[in-house]
């Protein structure tokens, strides 16, 4: 179908409509139902705004029956990606400021606390903070770019019609449930799992859905091979369905209520979270950013990806490793040993294919290094990898028993979380969001690269700021907490060790907000670059890359 | 070189490829977590753990519920300095009627596993109410709401029934007469049957005078916070840990090496 | 039975990982698949027929 010049263009054939509607249409009464009987107002709330989605959703579905249009089969939907660009942003930016106020709430926490606002205290905002970053934010990234990339390298429109639509509404949806229910106490209280049942029921739909959508767009493309990261995305898809499922199996008190039991309880339903927590980071913050890492880097800089071998060894060891670290985060603990040791040994082998796929990217700049100087949006992706590295053998080096009894339950943790999601997650979504505005809105250059440059030294310093105060506040009190006195005596009392805290809190609040004030000014830069406009000053610069680049011949 | 056509199958067959991603990714999750669904069956019975009460229920739904998990650890790890800050190290044990765990994973507050008892029930809610007033360096937000809410009683048979689906024993009786313990629990006059509570819940103790207010969601989440770490009686252990790999492998109830 | 588990994931668990591994590799290197990894490379490059919608 390539350069194909067709007077009469294939129309989409809308087969999926009459059922979404139909789902749509059971659904809105459903919640009804549930939203007239439930005896919980915080459940009524949840129904509620169910009932207004889906209606929503029924009347956009009219529309866009009304208007008869159907779009050309032939041509790619990009639609949902530049929706899957606003969403990221505006999720970036909320998930950044929550993670901003709760930093300095713990850095001053008389003056930040409301007690007549029980939806502020830390313990309801600190979920609504982790959500919004990995799943509202990168949730929203890998979407937008899985449904690009999965169009360019497959050279096929998007399956399913209306349904990437439903998948990126339905997502959201999600979204806005879990951090709605958090601020009025719904949660699991399990890490990075916490939305409740129903919320929980809901995602797996949609993400069904959007497997669907990523493999009827796989089976019908035109070009013979999968590219390697649409091999990171499935296996983002698949794994997450897995793990979303098992570890979130409970029993709800009843079908109109919102509390739920978890099925297992504590030894086994520690190791089951902790598989879920850890490969939650394996395969959504991994392995679906890994493949933005695969096609993004290659395209921005036009070379192909340094080893497509390398790419491979990389893609299956890695998944096949990550799987096993979780334990790491039970040392200590009434785990039995045995599988704290495996969790430990697979932990320290996941540092290889972690670099590998490191140095896979990065090479892929040998001979255009200097692109590292005139773009800094590649820059900002070579740094994401740079973060990556140093992430990834920081966190081998605390599964180690030794260290983790040192390390375990001390804000080193946080630190070393957020040079991962700030550094690697956080960077290689900019470069992919500045990429994605100027090449799904045709313009031949951003906005404005100065800005970037700005917002790229503003957030590393931020970066830098936060991990080593973390650093430095961790070690301090996991060392104050194991000091003895000349009599034998533990040395210090616990609030000693809290506010032993209290200079690191400040310089981490205050690098948290500067990584937040970066986040800002891409915002407006891609506001800016999506409305066509190219800031004064920089006009008769050449443009970094180019808008759509051209294959280089093979070396 | 059929091995190679194999390959060349997955990289051009998407049904395959998912197969092949969800066969890897299971082996590991299969192999190491699957043995621990059969640790119940050979755990040694520590004396003493017990399903909570409905008053400690509904406490621990409360402490589910405000996220306390953020900040509060409940794993006492075999560690010299936690055993001797904290007190005796965790068992598996304990917290096998936790639906869910709740050891957590950071402490920007100390560990609670053992909190039950060190304080008294005055020092918790004001403690609540106001951190700073008691520990002027605390960073913990303020829960005085939780004083003022009325505790939802209605609900806890249910609560109750569903817990017993995922596995806890309750009898019949306890959750008939759920309400009414918790009320007796809680203090209140109107709890009367104290021979049936005894029998019910022997052991659990009830406060001397009963006073006629409000039961708040403070007073179950203290009952809970009260019975954390109280259940097994350390007395005959020695609350000594000189060498944590040796204590580990103690703790280790599957019969394997440490 | 937890014991017979927790044993198999020690031994069988290990060499299932290191038998996998060698495949990888095994397919990764071998010379037959050159010319499909060399073309595989600049799938993203390539210049496409397809426009956008709208």
């Amino acid at each position: 179908m390539q350069n194909q010049t067709a007077p009469q263009p294939i129309r989409e054939s809308g087969d999926e409509i009459p059922f979404l509607a139909f789902f749509l249409g059971i659904g809105t009464l459903f919640f009804f139902v549930i939203a007239a009987a439930t005896p919980e107002e915080a459940m009524r709330v949840h129904a509620f705004l169910f009932l207004a989605a889906f209606s929503a959703g029924l009347y956009a579905l009219l529309l866009h029956l009304q208007s008869g249009t159907r779009p050309d089969a032939t041509a790619y939907n990009m639609g949902v990606v530049k929706a899957g660009v606003f969403a990221s942003a505006f999720w970036g930016v909320a998930g950044f400021l929550v993670g901003t106020l709760i930093a300095w709430q713990l850095a001053f926490p008389e003056t930040l606390s409301f007690p007549s606002l029980p939806w502020t205290n830390f313990s309801r905002l600190r979920p609504v903070h982790t959500s919004a970053v990995i799943f509202a934010f990168g949730g929203n990234v890998l979407i937008a770019t899985s449904f690009y990339v999965v169009q360019r390298t497959t050279k096929a429109r998007l399956w399913g019609g209306t349904l990437p639509w439903f998948v990126f509404w339905g997502y959201n949806l999600f979204i806005v449930i879990a951090a709605t229910g958090y601020l009025m106490g719904i949660t699991q209280s399990r890490e990075y799992a916490e939305p409740e049942w129903y919320a929980d029921l809901w995602l797996t739909i949609v993400w069904v859905v959007y497997l669907l959508v990523f493999l009827g767009t796989l089976w019908k493309r035109k070009e013979p091979h999968i590219y390697v990261a649409n091999w990171f995305y499935l296996a983002f898809i698949v794994t997450v369905a897995m793990l979303h499922v098992v570890n979130n199996l409970a029993v709800p008190v009843s079908i109109l209520e919102s509390r739920s039991y978890s099925l297992f309880s504590g030894v086994q339903d520690a190791l089951t979270q902790w598989w879920y927590g850890h490969n939650a980071v394996g395969f959504f913050l991994t392995a679906g950013f890994l493949a933005i890492m695969y096609y993004f880097i290659p395209k921005r800089v036009n070379r192909p990806v340094y080893s497509y071998r390398l790419s491979i060894v990389h893609f299956w060891s890695l998944i096949f490793i990550y799987i096993w670290a979780g334990p790491h985060h039970l040392h200590y603990t009434a785990l039995p040993q045995w599988a704290q040791t495996l969790g430990m040994v697979f932990s320290v082998m996941l540092w290889m294919p972690s670099w590998g796929g490191m140095i896979n990217g990065i090479m892929t700049l040998s001979g255009a290094w200097d692109k590292l100087r005139t773009d800094p949006v590649v820059r900002m992706m070579i740094v994401s990898l740079a973060f990556y590295g140093m992430s990834t053998f920081e966190g081998p080096l605390l599964s180690i028993r030794a260290v983790n009894a040192l390390s375990h339950y001390t804000e080193w943790g946080i630190g070393h979380v957020h040079s991962g999601s700030l550094g690697w997650v956080g960077f290689i979504s900019f470069g992919a969001l500045y990429c994605l505005t100027q090449w799904v809105w045709k313009r031949e250059r951003l906005y404005s690269l100065a800005l970037v440059e700005w917002h790229f030294w503003i957030a590393t310093i931020g970066i830098l700021l936060y991990i080593c105060a973390m650093w430095v506040a961790g070690i301090t009190e996991g060392l104050q907490w194991r000091a003895y006195d000349e009599f034998g005596f533990l040395q210090y009392s616990f609030i000693e060790t809290v506010e032993a805290k209290h200079i690191p809190y400040i310089i981490r609040a205050t690098g948290g907000s500067m990584f937040l004030i970066g986040a800002l000014i891409m915002c407006y830069n891609l506001y800016m670059t999506a409305t066509g406009r190219v800031r004064e000053s920089e006009r008769n610069a050449a443009p970094a890359a180019p808008a759509d680049t051209v294959a280089v011949p093979a070396e | 070189m059929s091995i190679m056509n194999r390959h060349k199958f997955l990289e051009k067959n998407s049904g395959p490829l998912v197969a092949a991603i969800l066969v890897v990714v299971s082996i590991g999750g299969l192999i190491e977590i699957a043995p621990l669904f059969y640790v119940e069956n050979t755990i040694e019975k520590v004396e003493g753990v017990r399903p909570y009460t409905p008053l400690e229920l509904a406490g621990r739904d409360i402490y589910i519920r405000e996220g306390c998990y953020s900040c509060h650890s409940q794993m006492v790890r075999p560690l010299r300095d936690e055993v001797e800050r904290y007190g005796h190290y965790s068992l598996a044990a304990e917290s096998m009627y936790d639906h869910p765990f709740q050891w957590g994973s950071k402490r920007t507050g100390p560990d609670l596993a053992r909190v039950g008892g060190k304080y008294s029930d005055d020092w918790h809610r004001q403690h609540l109410i106001d951190p700073r007033s008691l520990v002027p360096g605390s960073v913990m937000p303020p829960y005085a709401f939780l004083d003022g809410e009325e505790l939802d009683i209605e609900r806890i048979a249910d609560k109750m029934k569903t817990n017993r689906k995922v596995g806890v024993p309750y009898t019949d009786e306890q959750i008939e007469s759920a309400a009414h313990d918790l009320r007796m629990q809680a203090g209140s006059p109107y709890a009367e049957d104290y021979s049936g509570f005894e029998e019910r819940w022997g052991g659990v103790a009830i406060p001397d005078i009963p006073t006629n207010k409000t039961i708040t969601e403070m007073d179950a989440l203290i009952a809970y916070l009260q019975v954390l770490g109280t259940m097994v009686d350390f007395s005959t252990f020695e609350i000594d840990a000189p060498d944590p790999d040796d204590l580990s492998a103690e703790i280790q109830t599957d019969g394997t090496e440490g | 039975m937890h014991v017979l588990l927790s044993n198999i994931a020690q031994t069988f668990g290990l060499l299932l990982f290191i038998i996998a591994f060698a495949l990888i590799l095994f397919y990764a290197l071998s010379p037959a698949n050159k010319a499909t990894f060399s073309r595989a490379r600049f799938v993203p490059l390539d210049r496409d027929g397809s426009d956008d919608d709208q």
